[in-house]
């Protein structure tokens, strides 16, 4: 199941009744917890449901950006080194 | 990739939302868009529009003339069209307005198979790699002979092609190749040390087993490209200023003076917020804060900031994600931090990220974002974020040693009039660079020592470091003291962004240029 970062726009910290209604989702376990966000492991069907019913919240899948690194890699082994 | 002479459509828009009417909306920027609203079908400068606005105040530089196409609330989004030169002036005139270039969608109309890559007659039946005559070769340091070990080194047959092999040097400094051959002559060899050297490049070159490869010391009193444009720091420099480094972590070291942090990554001790085996982050918070003086140590841009970590790449970990990401602006705003700096980037935007952005913004932080490190691609987000500052990278010819590496960073634009500056190969570019800076070969802290590195990651801190120089200085000292909001901020980028000057490249290159401090 994909996890789902959940952010409160509104003004000041997030509502303790918003967070219960994400928390009692079919599904639905809350991986961390800060005072503007949710990362939650759900449904994300069930996540965006909920969301209508939130409208001070919006909802992005959480994704892993790589460590830069600028350095050329080899790619292939050179021509004639690839065989059956 | 738009040139000088291009015009493109943007949209104009406050902070957060259509209209300036939610809360922490800058005043001035409010004005701002309600003049363009008479503006439409007209050709317009920011100056004007504002009845002179900041610009004209700061001293008669030029102002970001548009032609205002359609305006949907008097005080919201306006449809303009300019060139990206008067984009990135725009940016510095009206730092807290996102400008978003349009975008045009498609129908979802199923895409037509195509052919992506012609397949080789080997590789169609099944390539595997032949278990191959293997070449081994040696790394030695040019000053004491002694094997280097840990050295990556990348050898092409073909380098457009990205074929050849690679290997990492063991304890005798030690690395075997499947070259397939007894002897290979290569187009190129590259030799990356994890640190202490400068990296090797050779081009055409023959290797057999046996070879050896001298790597040169790195000497901390040479004039790599960050000390050529910003000296060394002079004392109190980044004075008053907190400073957040998302990144890899911090390690201990001698010159570096790390006043806390907090790891984000989801299952870590949130109190481990030291380097997490990268050395990344070190690198990045050397360059901006390192407090050692050459030929010992070395000696950041801005050694008196308070620089804290916060680490958002995990231990045996190669990602970062979102959430940490987003989690850590957080942070870093709650402990007070007045610049961030984050080297990283690369996926699709995410709302978490953005509005972590525009959260900081509002509570009066500047955020700055590595433009990327894709090889004159588009800027990768999350510099691509109209509220983040984007920095590319610069290099000059004399700041490396002419066997290094960073020769394959060299590529035209070259500056104007001083042809030494380029833009590093490497660099992404577009309209929404905002600043360039030295991000080829630049030395600095690495865990167990000091490393040269290449990227936007480095130009970034380098952005970084300037700024907060600048920021120290008394002129801005009631500037830092003002309430932290969305104007302390936009009018902490506007110092910053008026501050940086053209190396001639152009602002799809160079955005508004290098801050250089006279």
């Amino acid at each position: 199941m994909s996890r789902y970062i959940l952010r409160f726009r509104g003004q000041g910290k997030k509502p303790a009744h918003d967070v219960a209604v994400i928390r009692a989702l079919p599904g639905a376990t809350v991986v961390d917890d800060t005072n503007r966000m949710l990362l939650v492991e759900a449904p994300a069907d069930e996540l965006q449901l909920a969301l209508k019913s939130l409208p001070d919240w919006v909802m992005t899948e959480e994704q892993i950006l790589p460590l830069p690194d600028p350095r050329p890699r080899v790619h292939h082994p050179p021509a004639g080194e690839e065989r059956e | 990739m738009p040139t000088k002479s291009e015009e493109q459509q943007f949209i104009l828009l406050p902070a957060r939302g259509m209209t300036t009417r939610s809360a922490g909306a800058n005043p001035e920027l409010t004005s701002f868009l309600v003049s363009l609203s008479g503006s439409v079908g007209r050709q317009v400068t920011a100056a004007s529009a504002t009845g002179g606005g900041r610009r004209a105040r700061g001293g008669g530089r030029r102002s970001a003339s548009m032609r205002v196409l359609d305006s949907i609330h008097e005080d919201g989004a306006k449809l303009v069209e300019m060139s990206t030169e008067a984009m990135a002036d725009l940016r510095a005139e009206q730092p807290g307005m996102r400008i978003v270039p349009v975008v045009h969608y498609h129908t979802m109309a199923a895409p037509r198979p195509a052919i992506e890559e012609a397949v080789t007659a080997s590789r169609t039946r099944g390539a595997t790699t032949a278990a191959a005559v293997k070449i081994t070769i040696k790394l030695v340091s040019k000053a004491d002979g002694k094997p280097v070990a840990g050295v990556d080194v990348v050898a092409f047959t073909d380098f457009a092609g990205r074929r050849g092999a690679q290997g990492t040097t063991n304890s005798k400094g030690e690395v075997s190749l499947a070259l397939g051959a007894a002897s290979r002559k290569l187009e190129r060899l590259y030799a990356f040390p994890k640190l202490g050297f400068w990296g090797l490049l050779r081009k055409s070159v023959t290797i057999s087993s046996g070879s050896q490869l001298s790597l040169r010391p790195l000497d901390l009193g040479f004039t790599d490209s960050k000390r050529f444009f910003y000296g060394d720091a002079p004392g109190g420099a980044g004075a008053g200023l907190k400073v957040g480094v998302i990144d890899t972590g911090i390690a201990a070291h001698p010159d570096l003076l790390i006043d806390g942090g907090v790891n984000t990554v989801v299952g870590e001790n949130p109190n481990d917020f030291g380097d997490n085996g990268e050395g990344h982050g070190t690198h990045v918070a050397g360059i901006i804060a390192a407090r050692g003086s050459a030929p010992a140590g070395i000696r950041g841009i801005a050694p008196n900031v308070t620089l804290r970590s916060y680490r958002v790449f995990g231990k045996n970990n190669p990602g970062a994600s979102n959430f940490a990401i987003a989690k850590a602006i957080d942070r870093a705003v709650a402990d007070g931090c007045d610049l961030i700096n984050m080297s990283l980037g690369g996926g699709a935007p995410d709302i978490a990220t953005q509005e972590a952005i525009a959260d900081a913004r509002a509570q009066g932080v500047v955020v700055f974002a590595a433009a990327g490190n894709d090889g004159r691609q588009p800027v990768s987000f999350p510099a691509l974020d109209s509220l983040a500052l984007a920095v590319s990278a610069l290099g000059r010819k004399g700041t490396f040693p002419s066997d290094s590496t960073q020769n394959s960073d060299i590529q035209s634009p070259f500056g104007k009039p001083d042809k030494k500056n380029f833009i590093a190969s490497f660099s992404n570019i577009g309209p929404e660079i905002d600043l360039t800076g030295p991000g080829v070969g630049v030395i600095s802290t690495f865990p167990g020592g000091y490393a040269a590195l290449d990227g936007t990651s480095m130009a970034c801190p380098a952005a970084v470091g300037i700024a907060a120089r600048l920021l120290s200085t008394p002129a801005h000292a009631a500037l830092l003291a003002a309430a932290r909001s969305q104007a302390r901020s936009d009018a902490m980028a506007q110092v910053i962004l008026q501050a940086a000057k053209s190396l001639g490249f152009g602002s799809t290159f160079e955005g508004r240029g290098m801050v250089l401090l006279s």
